[in-house]
């Protein structure tokens, strides 16, 4: 039964959105990759789409997944199922949540979390690192001038990011870059 | 986002007081789910009730919704696009930059205390070489965090 398994992955999904999308994206990652809803370069890409859409990307990606491998009616199951925990735990602090939010135990929690949601950014930087270079090293690593573009790629838009850059800019110009390596015909496909 | 979210509920709407988006934004921390559906549905609980927290959820749900459904046909119409391929891959790496950037203004955000130090790189380890799911390190780091709390004391916290 897909849309109970979609709507229960991402039910589990929601329950543990803590610290925003880049946190997610191991968890998710875990879960799609696992059940075949997609790859790790399609998760990647659509990192991109989420980040130019309005929506955080807890839903986008629900969306999307659902979409994918169940159509419309998947959609709203994975969306309803990243949603549904949100939605309870809000329902049933909604009248005590000064006593929760003050209490000492949730202080604590939120101590342990915030390292917690931190580590599983740098793993997403990791395994996106991973998806974007492990081509170059698949048999013997050999400089070639496609991996070089793509590093000379990487310093700038670093760079540009910490310069604030909108990262929709960042966005719009990596995909000029690759289009321009692509015509060139560095990329194989 | 934020200003958004206090222009329609605070400002315009009077649906709750600046001191409750507050208080959401600092209980949006300590609960799952995003600080939008968070607020949607403490502003439709307060207003309606049960079926008020529904329809503001759904509500903040259903525009990003709508766009992703609609965006999947044409990113699966496009998938064999030998342009579309190539501009994803330079995509790639500009999201790496991004999710880089992403990590270091989180990491910036907080003290570098031994113990919030000994978290990431343990939950890190764990996650990203030992593959350990990372729902089993959420849950780790956060019953460290009340354990602490606990021995140093309720004081330590306020």
């Amino acid at each position: 039964m897909i849309y109970l398994t979609l709507f229960i992955t991402f039910f589990k999904i929601g329950a543990f959105t803590f610290g925003g999308g880049y946190a997610m994206l191991p968890l998710i990652q875990n879960e799609v990759l696992n059940h075949g809803w997609a790859t790790m370069e399609e998760l990647v890409n659509f990192l991109a789409i989420s980040e130019s859409t309005p929506g955080p990307f807890a839903i986008n990606i629900s969306t999307y997944i659902g979409m994918r491998s169940a159509g419309v009616l998947g959609a709203i199951c994975a969306t309803s199922g990243v949603v549904a925990p949100s939605f309870i735990v809000i329902l049933i602090l909604a009248r005590c949540y000064k006593a929760f939010s003050s209490h000492w135990a949730v202080k604590g929690a939120l101590f342990g979390l915030r390292p917690a949601a931190c580590a599983l950014v740098l793993s997403s930087v990791l395994s996106v690192f991973i998806t974007v270079f492990s081509p170059f090293w698949q048999e013997s690593f050999k400089i070639s001038p496609l991996f070089l573009a793509s590093l000379g790629i990487f310093v700038l838009s670093t760079a540009g990011c910490i310069k604030k850059a909108n990262p929709i800019l960042v966005i719009v110009l990596s995909a000029a870059a690759g289009i321009i390596l692509g015509t060139a015909g560095l990329i194989t496909i | 986002m934020l200003p958004l979210i206090q222009h329609e509920v605070v400002d315009k709407n009077r649906y709750i007081t600046y001191e409750e988006l507050v208080d959401m934004i600092s209980l949006s921390e300590s609960t799952p789910g995003s600080l939008a559906v968070n607020v949607a549905t403490f502003v439709g609980y307060k207003q309606y009730g049960f079926l008020g927290a529904a329809a503001a959820t759904l509500g903040v749900v259903v525009p990003s919704f709508v766009i992703i459904a609609v965006l999947s046909f044409f990113i699966e119409a496009f998938k064999e696009n030998k342009i579309v391929s190539f501009a994803f891959y330079g995509i790639r790496i500009g999201v790496l930059s991004l999710i880089i950037n992403a990590f270091m203004s989180i990491y910036k955000s907080f003290k570098k205390t031994p113990v919030n130090v000994f978290l990431i790189v343990l939950t890190f380890l764990c996650v990203a070489v030992f593959k350990i799911n990372a729902i089993i390190m959420l849950i780790f780091c956060a019953a460290a965090g009340v354990i602490r709390a606990f021995i140093t004391g309720r004081e330590s916290l306020k």
